[in-house]
């Protein structure tokens, strides 16, 4: 999870600097879009713990890396962008979703308040929930300048979002883990 | 027209984001409320079936000692009384024929009595001990250790630290006793051990028993493994005891030559 989150920050920060400085920076978020979803996938199959959702999150890691591939060939097909974007945005939902199933079903941890996980699953919850439309759409409306940068603005305030939630459940975590030992 | 299916298009991922964002709201909103309500719900439920098998426990042990106590009274004020007669009377019988062959014939059927009537006090004890009630546990396992030592040469070390005897109920003492007469058993069954040490301590509001002998005991994880199994009736028995004294037993095996049972109980004031 703190992987996640320093790659994050990272990202961040350098596609700041480049956007700044007008360095192109298309690659870095190229290299991001492959890890993003392996880290979030590692993030779940460790909360799952289970051999058959395992199998299913690392199907749809290879799917994913499978996409990501096909379209840096053809960056310009629109169908493979969207098609891309609604894959990522629907598995990770599946599996918060899936998460809070199995919190309803097992009943096991007493205070969902307490818990670090519980927050970073609303996180990405919220945020690949928020960004279905935006990711899918905005690409084909990029002309369209003021309305994209509303767009963007709702993707930053969800990202703000997800970054804070992230950060509290990791908080609560690493409290967990301290008052166990 | 462009422009327009832009603005359209804009609108369609606007009002797409904000349905997207308040179904997610919704469905954390009700994972959150519903959990906490099932989760209460399956609690009540657990304290339901807690309480409803104490009570059976409770109910179980206090008829089981009732039993006890009624089968000794018995023995000791009908049998034992008897026996005690039969003997005066065949005292007085060979008295009045001590030259005679019938005479020594009853003098020794009266030797023959008093081996029965002691059995049947030694009987009375394993089912009441005496000096549980008058003199309380110490005194009580001292005895029961002594006639232990009579058969079989163990080393046994009873020591106390800031005990109170004022402080324990006499349901705890006789529970407590029963605990620690079925550990040295084990002890010496299982585990062949020849020194047995016993301390109490109290400590504030609770007091520990400290059960140390020599020999391979049982770790946590086993006795666990064995309150599961089918067998093992004496040690669910002392975890029933423990449960119904809302006390806790750890297990703990230091090595192959050494074992320590440490039994923490709650001392509740109004028990006194």
């Amino acid at each position: 999870m703190g992987i996640y989150l320093f790659l994050v920050c990272i990202v961040e920060i350098t596609l700041s600097a480049t956007s700044f400085l007008n360095i192109k920076n298309h690659h870095i978020i190229s290299i991001y879009t492959y890890l993003e979803p392996l880290l979030i996938v590692n993030i779940y199959r460790k909360e799952f713990a289970n051999r058959t959702k395992t199998l299913f999150l690392l199907l749809f890691a290879v799917i994913w890396i499978l996409l990501v591939a096909v379209k840096e060939f053809h960056p310009e097909n629109l169908s493979l962008k969207i098609t891309q974007h609604f894959a990522l945005s629907c598995s990770i939902v599946t599996c918060a979703l899936h998460w809070f199933y199995l919190r309803l079903k097992l009943l096991d941890r007493p205070k969902l308040l307490t818990e670090g996980f519980f927050y970073i699953n609303i996180a990405f919850l919220i945020y690949f929930s928020g960004t279905i439309f935006i990711f899918m759409f905005s690409t084909l409306i990029l002309k369209s300048t003021s309305q994209t940068q509303n767009l963007w603005l709702i993707n930053s305030i969800l990202n703000i979002i997800l970054n804070i939630l992230l950060a509290k459940g990791i908080w609560l975590q690493k409290a967990e883990q301290t008052s166990t030992f | 027209m462009a422009s327009e299916s832009g603005t359209d298009l804009y609108l369609l991922i606007f009002s797409g984001t904000a349905l997207m964002l308040l179904l997610a709201f919704v469905i954390i909103l009700f994972v959150y409320l519903y959990q906490k309500k099932l989760y209460q719900q399956q609690s009540t439920l657990q304290l339901i079936e807690n309480n409803t098998q104490n009570a059976l426990l409770t109910a179980s042990l206090e008829a089981e000692e009732r039993e006890r106590e009624r089968i000794a009274m018995n023995l000791h004020d009908e049998i034992g009384a008897s026996l005690n007669l039969l003997k005066l009377n065949l005292n007085q019988i060979a008295l009045e024929n001590k030259n005679s062959r019938a005479g020594k014939e009853i003098s020794e059927q009266i030797n023959f009595l008093d081996s029965t009537i002691d059995l049947l006090r030694n009987i009375n004890k394993e089912l009441l001990p005496p000096s549980l009630g008058n003199m309380g546990i110490i005194i009580a396992l001292q005895e029961l250790f002594e006639v232990i030592k009579q058969k079989q040469s163990i080393r046994f070390d009873l020591k106390t630290e800031n005990f109170q005897q004022d402080k324990i109920c006499p349901k705890m003492e006789l529970h407590l006793f029963r605990i620690i007469k079925e550990l040295t058993n084990n002890a010496i069954k299982h585990s062949l051990s020849k020194h047995i040490r016993v301390k109490f301590i109290m400590v504030q509001q609770s007091l520990m028993v400290n059960f140390n002998y020599d020999g391979s005991g049982l770790a946590q994880h086993e006795f666990e493994k064995k309150l599961l199994q089918s067998g093992g009736q004496g040690l669910k028995n002392i975890q029933n005891r423990i449960n119904f004294l809302n006390g806790s037993i750890f297990f703990n095996k230091i090595d192959d030559q050494n074992s320590l049972i440490r039994i923490e109980i709650p001392l509740n004031e109004k028990d006194n």
